[in-house]
């Protein structure tokens, strides 16, 4: 709410600035009119009006977005049992579960950077076939399907599994054997 | 240097809608149908492709204002009623643009459902592609203008 108070604040004050400088150009432009000298086109009022009415509703829209992704976020995030770990999966990867009952890394950016660059050689060949979906990480969950379980691509078909649980909102029903 | 303005702006307008249709292509199609065929939750499909759509709102509002441009610097008047049509056009895609994303906010924090989603990507590339054939009518008048006008100098 905050936010949308500060950025409406400030959209007035540059809707006013705009105002401003439109009027004074107008008046420039009807004095070099009325001596002859070339003059600026410039857009009708109106048009301009209607153009910086949908700029705010941009500004808006793409304010909300970024809140609901942030609240997103925040809610798989959360984690409500920490020290968790899964068969196979090293500490090296932190885990947790969060309040949907999934398993989900602690910090999931950083750990996807350590996944993809311990299993380097590993993903190099799996891309080598060709893609199934547009997203590289996605490409790789649907190419290491199907593994048995003593496998290297079965244990980073679990890592993504994981990886891929921050977008469930809704306890789903998981195959990772967890330990706890 | 005047008498182009308008096809030069007609030719930004040209390549900023060809750069929208890609992204509209890439984030409605592409991997809209990865979502469909891998059964991703809503969450999933929309962190994908949310900064997409939030360029192609801005992309969008710089086609407006070139419109808006293009509108005042014509040397052909008979082109006015396809400019006025493609600004039209424009402002309907932003207008679909912030139904969707409301539409996905809504679907995001309280269903986070695929099916639940509303789907209007269709209307954006249709709309797209019209702008588009607009904005080449335009600029051939334009260009056959601009010519008339220089050959009557010489």
């Amino acid at each position: 709410m905050k936010s949308f108070i500060i950025v409406s604040l400030v959209l007035i004050m540059v809707g006013i600035l705009l105002l401003i400088g439109y009027k004074k150009l107008f008046k420039v432009n009807s004095k070099n009119a009325l001596a002859d000298k070339p003059v600026l086109s410039l857009p009708d009022l109106n048009d301009l009006l209607m153009w910086y009415i949908y700029v705010c509703l941009i500004i808006f829209t793409s304010l909300g977005i970024h809140i609901s992704v942030t609240y997103h976020d925040q809610r798989v995030s959360k984690c409500v049992e920490e020290d968790v770990s899964v068969r196979g999966i090293t500490s090296e990867y932190p885990l947790c579960i969060n309040q949907y009952s999934n398993v989900v890394f602690k910090d999931r950016d950083e750990v996807i950077q350590k996944v993809l660059l311990n299993n380097e050689a590993l993903i190099e060949q799996l891309e080598k076939r060709p893609p199934i979906a547009t997203d590289k990480l996605d490409n790789l969950y649907y190419r290491t399907e199907g593994y048995a379980q003593d496998t290297d691509e079965y244990k980073l078909h679990v890592l993504l599994t994981i990886y891929l649980n921050y977008y469930e909102i809704k306890t789903i029903e998981n195959s990772i054997e967890v330990i706890k | 240097m005047k008498k182009k303005y308008s096809v030069i702006l007609l030719l930004l307008l040209l390549i900023l809608s060809i750069i929208m249709v890609n992204i509209t292509t890439e984030i409605y199609w592409s991997i809209a149908f990865d979502a469909a065929d891998g059964n991703w939750t809503f969450a999933h499909y929309y962190l994908s492709v949310y900064k997409q759509e939030i360029l192609l709102m801005i992309l969008s509002i710089s086609a407006l204002l070139l419109s808006v441009l293009i509108k005042n610097s014509l040397n052909n008047v008979k082109n006015r009623p396809l400019v006025i049509g493609m600004n039209t056009i424009i402002k309907g895609i932003i207008i679909l643009e912030i139904m969707n994303a409301i539409s996905s906010i809504n679907t995001l924090v309280y269903l986070n459902d695929r099916r639940a989603h509303l789907s209007i990507s269709m209307f954006i590339s249709i709309g797209l592609i019209v702008v588009i054939l607009l904005v080449l009518i335009t600029l051939v008048f334009e260009t056959i203008a601009v010519l008339k006008k220089s050959m009557n100098k010489q």
